[in-house]
């Protein structure tokens, strides 16, 4: 136990410095603006996995790990939809997933946003013909 | 109790249904199928080509197991042997697959004993794992590299040795790690003795990989149906019978240093010449079955193509298949607040199951 708290004490922080200029740092200055100004604080998310691989949700869990600590941009990942600010959905939306994707929607706070991550999600990805899948996220949105 | 589909936390979705008296189960029923896209009706009438996508996209943790199991299935149908160092450069993927995989669930389950240090020391070597395939193979998951007749990228010297450093790095920071396991008792005392799965079950449901090993049943593909290239490679497959969550979590210590160990051999004598064999569609039927060892077992694939280079039937056994009966075995007799701790030292596929 001791040795890795140690070590952490005398070495640099593994976390890497957010992006200080170009795009992604414009967009992150945008997004900050505007949830300031419509919800007064910073970011919720509701995750839901509507039947994608399993490689999206990897991913997004690999962006609460040391070296990119989403939460010091204030993002951050939350267990209930009646905390949640945003819906990130990730995989096709196979119609199994259809009706607990509306109800986790439907118990979140207005104002909620959806956001699509990942292929499958934004437009069937590798899947387009999947005859299970509703494809899409944004269908939900009324 | 339902549980699910949606969960806490950032995972795929299943259902479960807990009969509990107190804190104790003492059934759990398991609802799968939402995840259910229809991937083996999506295969019927793909070309070769679209099946390798399909199959490295059914379970992404698996990307390099599915497409290398799905390559050696039509290869074996086509009757076509891949380049040598195309086969090399799979063994290399498969076991950076198995390393991040392994890494960053060694680090999860303890974080499900509420022990966040080591899924952050753990998630920080996974992240390099990730970095280092996305350098050399230019995709994190490494997908749509592996195809039927070869692989679609070489590695060049930088690569090579980037990937040497990548295996220095990670076994000297990783055996740390496992003293910090070995060494925190409040920790053990969730692991060891929890979610026991009893041997002779793992032996009748043919558990594979290390839900199997961890319950006695001694069988890995890369040693007893052994392929090119692991008939040239030397390497231990470790085995326990104690089938707890602390021996799963051993067993899983062991593969990474068998695997770091199998990175360094491989790395080494890199065969030369090209690595895509060209591969002409049949006029006939023809049948092929491929199997690899996933980081979860035995990813078996059968594909019979018709004789116009589509694919008329393809069917992809997840390792899981056998595993999610046991987890219902496995968690009866614990308290419910341990089913994390032991749904997440099973890690079963979702997507790989529903297909």
């Amino acid at each position: 136990m001791r040795n890795p708290l140690l070590k952490a004490l005398i070495r640099k922080p593994l976390t890497e410095a957010g992006p200080a200029d170009g795009d992604l740092a414009e967009l992150g200055r945008t997004l900050e603006r505007e949830t300031r100004s419509r919800l007064g604080r910073s970011l919720a998310i509701r995750q839901v996995d509507a039947g994608s691989c399993n490689a999206c949700e990897l991913e997004i869990q690999a962006t609460a790990n040391p070296c990119y600590d989403l939460d010091r941009f204030g993002l951050h990942f939350v267990a209930s939809p009646r905390h949640a600010d945003i819906l990130l959905v990730t995989g096709p939306v196979t119609r199994n997933m259809e009706v607990a994707l509306r109800r986790t929607y439907d118990a979140m706070p207005n104002p909620k946003w959806v956001v699509a991550a990942g292929d499958c999600a934004i437009d069937g990805g590798a899947l387009p013909a999947a005859m299970r899948c509703l494809t899409a996220a944004m269908r939900l949105s009324p | 109790m339902p549980v699910g589909p949606v969960h806490a936390g950032i995972i795929e979705p299943g259902h479960f249904r807990f009969t509990a008296q107190g804190e104790t189960v003492v059934r759990l029923e398991e609802r799968l199928g939402y995840t259910h896209k229809g991937i083996d009706r999506l295969m019927r009438g793909s070309s070769i080509a679209r099946g390798a996508e399909l199959a490295q996209r059914t379970s992404g943790d698996s990307t390099v197991a599915y497409g290398w199991a799905y390559a050696q299935a039509v290869e074996a149908a086509l009757e076509v042997t891949p380049p040598p160092r195309a086969v090399w450069l799979r063994a290399i993927m498969a076991e950076l697959e198995r390393l991040a995989n392994h890494l960053n669930d060694i680090g999860a389950i303890c974080n499900d004993a509420a022990f966040a240090l080591m899924l952050a020391q753990c998630g920080t070597l996974r992240e390099q794992v990730m970095r280092a395939a996305d350098a050399v193979f230019d995709h994190r998951f490494m997908r749509d590299v592996i195809l039927p007749g070869g692989v679609a990228r070489d590695i060049d010297a930088a690569g090579r040795a980037l990937l040497e450093r990548l295996v220095h790095d990670i076994a000297r920071d990783f055996e740390p790690l496992v003293d910090l396991y070995d060494n925190t008792p409040s920790l053990l005392a969730r692991t060891v003795g929890t979610g026991i799965l009893p041997c002779d079950l793992a032996a009748q449901f043919a558990a594979g990989g290390y839900v199997g090993r961890a319950s006695g049943r001694d069988f890995d593909t890369r040693r007893d149906l052994p392929h090119a290239p692991y008939d040239k490679l030397v390497f231990e497959v470790p085995l326990r019978s104690d089938g707890d969550v602390n021996a799963r979590i051993w067993i899983r210590i062991e593969e990474t240093r068998q695997s770091l160990n199998l990175l360094g051999q491989l790395l080494k004598p890199l065969p030369d010449g090209n690595v895509l064999a060209p591969i002409t569609p049949p006029k006939e039927r023809r049948e092929g079955l491929g199997i690899v060892e996933g980081f979860r077992g035995d990813v078996l694939v059968w594909v019979a193509l018709d004789g116009h280079g589509r694919i008329s039937r393809c069917h992809m056994r997840d390792p899981s298949w056998f595993q999610w009966p046991l987890l219902e075995a496995a968690i009866e007799d614990n308290i419910i607040a341990d089913f994390p701790l032991c749904n997440k030292s099973f890690n079963c596929s979702y997507s790989g199951v529903d297909l």
